[in-house]
């Protein structure tokens, strides 16, 4: 009955949170401010007073402050400033982070539905021109996408018969051209150019557009440019605030998508059976075609089923980017560093499940960037830098997966400093040769090169957390760094975890899966193609030798007869830690989509195993987290495990 | 064997043509493991099902021989031999086909919301534990004149979960 209670306290007070914030955000139009303040008092007293009543001690006092705060803007509701409604929103944001934190009522469609379309809305397309609204129509994507990119748009008019000529030679300006429009002789054009890049393009766009007669069009809101983090929301037009909005809890989108998934498996099922008994129908052709046929009806709806259930759960990358500006800004403070925080592509969505999971890790890293990488500002203005360091965090969509980059402009990392450090530490680094597997060392469990342990970072755990978090989401990290420049953590992240392509492949005897996501090639091979070098294999791919690893060594042995001698392999080429290599696997059995579900509980979680999964014959299957494989494959080669201390 | 009293425990969860519970006796589950007769709580238990085809883990585990798939759910076999008996060590790979010989079965215990761990036993079948026996502080209980060791799923998973 309390958690009932509870939980329709937290529901309303979300609402009511909502309520304000959709205020704020509208401050400007709105008609009667004195009642909207009033309003905006009353909600919070009413939170105030079930914060009180379920004993959330530090969001009531957060609220009795905001309260007061309110109560003194009602007094001059006409000269209620940008500063207060930034107040007012901050105090919002706070009461809503304890209810994240007690909660767990974050977990709601809702919310993110309502964040989502704020997060949209501040990135609605107008036009000053009506000529490309059909390129719109059907662009939306590619403008934005081109925008968060620093891309600008103009319209120019040209006329037609050296249209074609005058375009190719803004070409060589970096001028693109998204379309054009002919008109009475003349030709219209909506092109665009990077100012992100190169901020002196806007004088050369200028001087285009002024030779042209043309103008700067806002496919984009202008104030959507501004990558900064502010605490003020976007403004939300009407037509979106009249939108119904369900309020849906996360467990019953999953528990959908359980369903959805399980169909999967019944469908793959089905279809084996089928496969498996087909000569039964021979004689029977127009049964199995159209059995054939509603099977790939049902395949495709499930697959659409699915597509549309797993959009209710993504999440825009903003939300944790928001969190992200709040992380520096208190991070700088314990630290006494000035630092800009700019972010850009906001209007990327994840799924809730990575989003929920990437909160540590870019914690940490941003952490690292301040604490470890952006200098104080004499030592900068020593160095010729601005005073002010930077951290840049960034999200752009690569196919199916969302690559998120955070960088510094502070010193780097010296590799040898890396190296020094280890072997103080009496870490292994036998196996070091390139300067690249020196800063990997950095990922190594108990590794850190920070001199004093500080309140914000510095106590060699969490790099091996980060790049363990990164992986368990399916994704992968890398480090680019120069000595004096900067340091650049690239994460790369799918953006679902649901369905996804695999390799079935038997090793010893049983029957695994692999993601084909980072596969480059796969052949099967007789055993004498395979070069030997000592006991070390290699294998010719593309005019090169590569090494190839048997991961089935670090497998266990369930076959019949271990010790049958083979002829043929089949290898698989792919990359670890930027090195091409491959690896051999006794049968690859098929290709499939498998549905990546959970690993129970009670099982302990191991680096090689990704996930578990269900076969169309009804069997679980193992997915392998390959990569781990190999390195645990090359690192068992070697004798020893990377980062493992020396006794 | 946890505080809770074995009335609490021994909730009547599988309804029982065999045994009705009084307020004298409560219904259990009694099964063997070795040459040991245990009993358990009914309350935790959702099936009792024949030995599925088990896919073993790809890395060495303690706890766990392997998985099975239980309509669409992935339930892992808890491994006895770490808990119970101490019988000679086996091949892990080699446990499935020692098991169906032996003419094992799985109890599925439900051991937390949307968590199911199986327990490989034989031998299993309802019994009827008196208020006493249940209640009382002692290891084991006595069914038909046989102490059976009490058995708790949850202190096997606690850690676990």
């Amino acid at each position: 009955m309390h958690d009932e209670l509870l939980n329709d306290f937290l529901e309303e007070s979300i609402d009511l949170i909502e309520k304000v914030k959709s205020n704020l955000a509208n401050w400007q139009h709105l008609d009667n401010k004195v009642e909207a303040i009033d309003n905006i008092y009353r909600w919070v007293h009413t939170i105030k007073g079930g914060c009180a009543i379920f004993e959330y001690k530090e969001t009531t006092r957060i609220a009795h402050e905001l309260e007061t705060f309110l109560g003194s803007l009602k007094e001059r509701v006409d000269s209620i400033s940008l500063s207060d409604l930034k107040k007012i929103d901050e105090g919002i944001m706070a009461i809503e982070s304890t209810f994240n934190e007690n909660s767990g009522i974050e977990n709601s469609v809702g919310i993110s539905t309502i964040e989502e379309m704020s997060s949209q809305s501040g990135t609605s397309f107008y036009f000053e021109t009506h000529f490309f609204q059909d390129w719109m129509a059907g662009s939306e994507s590619i403008a934005k996408d081109l925008h968060n990119d620093g891309f600008r748009f103009f319209e120019i008019k040209l006329p037609t018969p050296i249209c074609e000529k005058i375009l190719a030679k803004l070409g060589e300006y970096e001028v693109f051209t998204l379309d054009t429009y002919e008109k009475d002789g003349n030709s219209f054009c909506l092109c665009s150019i990077n100012l992100k890049s190169n901020p002196l393009f806007e004088e050369k766009a200028n001087l285009i557009i002024k030779h042209y007669e043309g103008h700067w069009c806002n496919l984009i809101e202008e104030k959507e440019t501004a990558t900064e983090v502010t605490p003020i929301a976007k403004s939300v037009p009407n037509t979106v605030q009249n939108q119904e909005v369900l309020r849906v809890p996360l467990a019953t989108v999953n528990s959908i998508l359980d369903h959805i998934w399980e169909l999967f498996l019944v469908r793959n099922q089905m279809a084996h059976l089928f496969k498996e008994n087909k000569n039964i129908f021979k004689d029977h052709l127009s049964f199995i075609q159209q059995f054939e046929s509603i099977d790939n009806v049902i395949e495709r709806n499930i697959h659409e089923l699915e597509s549309k259930t797993m959009s209710l759960r993504l999440n825009p990358i903003k939300r944790i980017f928001d969190r992200m500006g709040k992380v520096v800004k208190e991070y700088c403070n314990q630290s006494n560093k000035e630092i800009e925080f700019v972010t850009s592509g906001e209007g990327i969505d994840l799924d809730k499940k990575v989003l929920d999971q990437l909160n540590e890790p870019l914690i940490h890293l941003i952490r690292n960037a301040i604490d470890h990488g952006v200098e104080k500002s004499d030592e900068r203005i020593r160095a010729g830098k601005p005073a002010q360091g930077r951290v840049e965090l960034s999200a752009q969509l690569q196919g199916n997966e969302v690559s998120i980059v955070i960088s510094d402009d502070g010193k780097g990392i010296d590799g040898n400093k890396i190296l020094e450090s280890a072997r103080k530490k009496t870490l292994d680094v036998s196996h070091i040769s390139t300067e690249k597997d020196a800063l990997d060392l950095i990922f190594a469990p108990g590794f850190s090169t920070a001199e004093q342990v500080t309140d914000v970072s510095g106590r060699g755990v969490g790099m091996d957390a980060v790049r363990k978090s990164i992986q368990e989401l399916g994704g992968s990290i890398s480090i680019d760094t120069a000595i004096g420049k900067g340091t650049k953590f690239k994460i790369n992240l799918p953006l679902t975890m649901s369905v996804s392509k695999c390799l079935i492949v038997d090793i010893r005897g049983l029957e695994y899966a692999f993601s084909t996501k980072s596969i480059v090639a796969v052949e099967k091979i007789s055993m004498n193609q395979l070069k030997k070098n000592g006991a070390d294999l290699f294998y010719e791919f593309n005019g090169e030798m590569i090494p190839c690893f048997n991961v089935g060594e670090i497998l266990p042995d369930y076959r019949q007869e271990p010790d049958l001698p083979t002829t043929y392999t089949h290898v698989c080429v792919t990359s670890v830690n930027g090195q091409t290599v491959s690896f051999c696997v006794d049968e690859i059995l098929q290709t499939m989509n498998v549905v990546m579900k959970p690993l129970p509980k009670i099982i302990e979680r191991h680096k090689y195993i990704a996930g578990v999964s269900i076969l169309p014959g009804g069997n679980p299957i193992f997915l392998l987290n390959i990569q781990e494989c190999l390195t645990g494959t090359i690192n068992q080669k070697r004798g020893e495990f990377h980062g493992k201390r020396i006794a | 064997m946890a505080s809770a009293s074995l009335k609490e425990l021994f909730t009547p969860s599988i309804a029982s043509e065999d045994f009705e519970e009084t307020e004298e006796s409560i219904i259990g589950l009694s099964f063997k493991y070795g040459d040991k007769h245990y009993c358990t709580s009914i309350t935790n238990v959702k099936e009792i099902i024949d030995f599925p085809h088990i896919i073993p883990l790809p890395v060495a585990s303690d706890k766990t021989l392997g998985v099975f798939n239980l309509r669409g759910n992935i339930i892992p076999v808890l491994d006895p031999e770490e808990h119970l008996i101490k019988i000679q060590k086996l091949h892990r790979h080699k446990a499935s086909a020692v098991f169906s010989r032996m003419k094992l079965r799985l109890i599925v215990f439900e051991v937390a919301p949307d968590a199911a761990v199986a327990f490989p036993v034989y031998e299993v079948g309802k019994c009827e534990v008196t208020q006493e026996e249940a209640t009382s502080e002692q290891g084991f209980i006595r069914i038909n004149g046989i102490p059976h060791e009490k058995f708790d799923i949850n202190v096997f998973v606690g850690g676990n979960l």
